[in-house]
């Protein structure tokens, strides 16, 4: 219950920083002769005013809340996962190809196999460097990064070539067949049910981190492996747990980005997903319903950029200082709640066991 | 020996948040050219003393004068323009750069304003390493010279920044013998020439052969400044130690059964390739024995007890818990056969700061019943009620089983490790410097945890630095010394003057610790 009460108070706060990134946008507008409230009004209609528009505004959330979480499951058992662009990468791709090659299923055995596919790809993308930094203590920021071109380029590699769409100009694959394809949520919109994966998978998550023995330990290796290892926690295989969650997570991403709303992997089908992600989770300070609110308001500025530059002529790169002014407030809440908070307790010093 | 003053500190006071009074009215006199050694206990304050003089540390009251002018020392950079110059225990070098570029970093002279002079630094340094008959590998890789030489790249760069007054912070504990007899001819070869030097140790005979006059510290305050001729070693080692706490908690006399709990046999773990930390050691403990360890912090007690809780492997040698080996266990199966830990340093090892009291109780069974439901899932209610009981049964001072550890005060931070040590099965105690930065509250209550520990019949290895805690406790006492067993005593057939000659190092035996079972 107190993690609850928790989250309610990280929504609202978000809720207004959300509205301060307006407000500050509106003075931007304001400063080179726009018009904020007319420019608003189109980006919200662009995001939220119609079934499609909502349609892709959910389309964007559900992959970048995956994204989120996986980078969220890794950095909060003090292993980062930057990887995630690769992952989501393999994971679609290993979607897309179950999803043609396999004719004739029924979509009760088609559409798991599928996302069974895009899970174990993305798994082994993590579980890479999670296993060489485990073992041989390689840097996993550095090598998560490195990779990340590695599987864009084998990706990419398969797409051109053995499972191209001749049809197509290059970097296809053929589209999925209708058994693989996620169920409705509105038909006449082409809304699948990604959203409700994403939404589950976020709630499994902070299950996991609120109410398990694992979330506990990775908790605890998060906050100060060396006192983890001291209590008898085997940090390595956890930490190795964390990655295979963390690529688990990124190949689902994959998975509900072709069989949720593309239906076929094209390249770099991840785009920004895999980095947004990390960004959010860092936002969302790791908590998988903050990254849920933040995911959406992120979406909403994305999508609505392009109705404030039709409609009202406001540049569409202002989208751009309005994330930076979002990702601004996030962080300056913190400040501000710090300069306000109460001092109950003097805060100790390492010095008294260094003196 | 001029005599005239060049330094004097005068009731310089130091209390750190949490209530840790570091420094205690001290006084200090330093005549310029000399040697003057600063020894005491760990945590006698002598470090404090010396990071206030060096700007690191802003006293809380007190005065400084450096030739007879009262100066305030704001920062490190304050120093060094005031002629202070401090070598660290730990030295401050880029290993990559060549042994000139750490000398002059930061200080080097410029060609056209923006480029670095190398001509010029190297004649400059040249000059400096000529005057005091040092020599240097000017142009080697830091990274590949010796220790001896790196503390010297230290005293170089203290000396090209243009100290006059050099602190020398613990400079013999990384060396070896050989490399410390040439420390004291470059000690030597400076005060010869005009420079003054802080020498602060715990070794007697070191401070002895080189110092002119020396000071002691005990609990915070400067005791005495005595002059190196007129006195001698036991003397010096009294002054240290002291005893003048009168404690409340004393161990109940009681017979062993002869039942050996843990035991080592020629256990060694390496520094490096070529020196060991840990060498040779055999000891035993019975079950309801505290076996007291003696020793000045830095020679292998830290560890031997890291390894004794499966948390640094061991190089030669075999541990036995209950007559079947242990050597190669992990922490957990330790715990789990009743092997607790409580640790020296509870801000990092001992404890997880930004963690609350619960979770912090629970890092050893998080995966036992009662304390997960189903399994895997944590019973949290289940872990609350148990927080809360421990909260209470040792008088841990905080809001609730919530609260983070972080907020609570040193004394009540121990008490949680403590309360987590001895909640769960235990039948052996590692337990290091238990009672360190503690008021007397607290440490009699932690002593009297281990004392009822004891009684029921738990082996306990009591490592400390502070040998009134060790004659107050241990059944017997061992002094380790670079590693070594040196000594081993029943308390009440020793002095702490005599067990202090034998942490310093002033003397040792060959004991038989391993052979007496």
């Amino acid at each position: 219950m107190k993690n609850s009460k928790k989250s309610v108070n990280s929504l609202v706060s978000i809720l207004g920083v959300f509205l301060a990134t307006m407000l500050f946008g509106a003075l931007i507008m304001l400063m080179i002769g726009k018009n904020p409230l007319q420019a608003y009004a189109a980006m919200f209609s662009y995001a939220v005013g119609d079934v499609s528009a909502i349609t892709n505004l959910m389309n964007r959330s559900m992959a970048l809340i995956l994204a989120a979480l996986c980078a969220a499951v890794a950095s909060n058992a003090g292993i980062y996962n930057l990887g995630g662009k690769g992952q989501i990468e393999l994971g679609a791709i290993a979607a897309a190809v179950v999803g043609y090659k396999l004719i004739g299923l029924p979509i009760y055995i088609h559409l798991p196999l599928c996302i069974l596919a895009a899970i174990f790809m993305g798994i082994i993308g993590a579980a890479i460097p999670g296993y060489l930094r485990v073992k041989w203590k390689v840097d996993e920021v550095i090598s998560t990064i490195m990779l990340n071109s590695v599987f864009f380029m084998f990706t990419s590699y398969l797409a051109n070539y053995p499972f191209r769409d001749m049809t197509r100009w290059s970097g296809t694959t053929p589209p999925v067949e209708e058994s693989a394809k996620l169920p409705f949520l509105i038909q006449s919109v082409e809304l699948r049910s990604g959203i409700i994966f994403a939404l589950v998978a976020a709630a499994i998550v902070y299950w996991i981190f609120n109410y398990t023995n694992q979330g506990y330990r990775w908790k605890m290796i998060g906050l100060n492996p060396r006192f983890a290892q001291y209590g008898g926690v085997n940090v390595g295989k956890d930490q190795m747990k964390a990655m295979i969650l963390s690529g688990l997570l990124s190949g689902l991403a994959g998975a509900v980005l072709v069989c949720g709303s593309n239906y076929r992997y094209w390249e770099s089908i991840a785009g920004p997903y895999g980095w947004d992600g990390v960004l959010i989770a860092m936002l969302a300070k790791n908590n998988p319903i903050a990254i849920i609110a933040v995911s959406f308001v992120f979406s909403i500025f994305k999508n609505g950029a392009l109705g404030m530059e039709q409609v009202a002529n406001v540049p569409s790169d202002l989208t751009g200082v309005l994330l930076a002014a979002l990702i601004l407030f996030i962080t300056g809440r913190e400040f501000v709640s710090i300069l306000f908070r109460k001092r109950k307790h003097i805060i100790l010093v390492d010095e008294e066991v260094k003196q | 020996m001029k005599t005239e003053t060049l330094l004097r500190l005068e009731n310089i006071n130091k209390t750190f948040e949490g209530g840790v009074q570091a420094n205690r009215n001290a006084n200090l006199v330093v005549k310029k050219g000399e040697i003057h050694a600063i020894v005491g206990e760990n945590g006698a304050g002598k470090s404090t003393l010396m990071n206030i003089l060096y700007g690191v540390q802003q006293p809380d009251d007190g005065k400084i004068f450096l030739n007879d002018k009262e100066v305030s020392i704001t920062s490190a950079r304050e120093a060094k323009k005031l002629g202070i110059g401090m070598v660290h225990q730990h030295f401050m070098l880029v290993p990559s750069f060549t042994v000139l570029q750490n000398v002059i970093l930061g200080y080097e002279p410029k060609q056209n304003l923006v480029f670095v002079d190398n001509k010029n630094a190297e004649k400059k340094v040249q000059e400096i390493c000529e005057h005091y008959n040092l020599t240097i590998p000017l142009h080697s890789l830091t990274q590949d010279v010796s220790v001896g030489i790196q503390q010297r790249i230290e005293i170089i760069k203290a000396i090209y920044r243009g100290a006059e007054i050099l602190i020398l912070d613990e400079p013999t504990a990384v060396l070896t013998p050989f490399e410390t007899e040439d420390l004291f001819k470059i000690c030597r070869e400076m005060v010869a020439k005009d420079k003054t030097i802080l020498f602060i140790s715990h070794k007697l005979k070191e401070v002895l052969a080189l110092s002119n006059r020396i000071t002691v510290m005990r609990k915070g305050e400067t005791l005495v400044t005595l002059e190196t001729k007129k006195t001698t070693e036991p003397e010096l080692a009294r002054l240290i130690v002291g005893r003048d706490r009168i404690w409340t908690v004393g161990k109940q006399e009681k017979s062993f059964d002869q039942k050996i709990v843990l035991q080592t046999k020629n256990l060694s773990i390496k520094r490096s390739s070529n020196s060991y930390c840990v060498k040779d050691v055999s000891f035993h403990v019975k079950a309801g024995e505290i076996v007291g360890i003696a020793g000045v912090e830095g020679n292998g007690q830290f560890e031997l007890m890291e390894a004794l809780a499966g948390l640094m492997p061991i190089d030669q040698g075999e541990m036995f818990f209950n007559g079947s080996s242990i050597s190669k266990k992990t922490t957990a199966d330790l715990r789990a056969l009743g092997i607790r830990f409580i640790p020296e340093d509870r801000m990092i090892t001992g404890a997880s700061v930004k963690a609350s009291i619960k979770e912090n109780l629970m890092i050893d069974q998080n995966d036992c019943a009662p304390f997960i439901s189903k399994p895997d899932v944590m019973n949290w209610k289940e872990i609350n009620e148990h927080s809360s009981k421990l909260i209470k049964k040792f008088n841990i001072v905080a809001q609730g089983p919530d609260t983070l550890v972080g907020t609570l005060s040193g004394g009540n931070l121990q008490k949680v490790v403590v309360a987590r040590e001895l909640s769960g099965k235990h039948k052996c105690l590692l337990v290091l410097q238990p009672a360190r930065g503690l008021d007397i509250g607290a440490s009699e209550f932690i002593y009297q945890q281990l004392l009822d520990a004891r009684e029921a019949n738990n082996a306990i290895v009591l490592v400390s630095a502070d040998l009134d805690e060790l004659f107050l406790l241990s059944d017997r006492i061992l002094v380790i010394y670079e590693g070594e067993i040196v000594a081993d005593f029943l308390p009440d057939k020793v002095t702490s003057e005599e067990v202090g000659l034998y942490m310093t190092g002033a003397k040792r035996t060959t004991p038989n610790t391993g052979s007496k079972m």
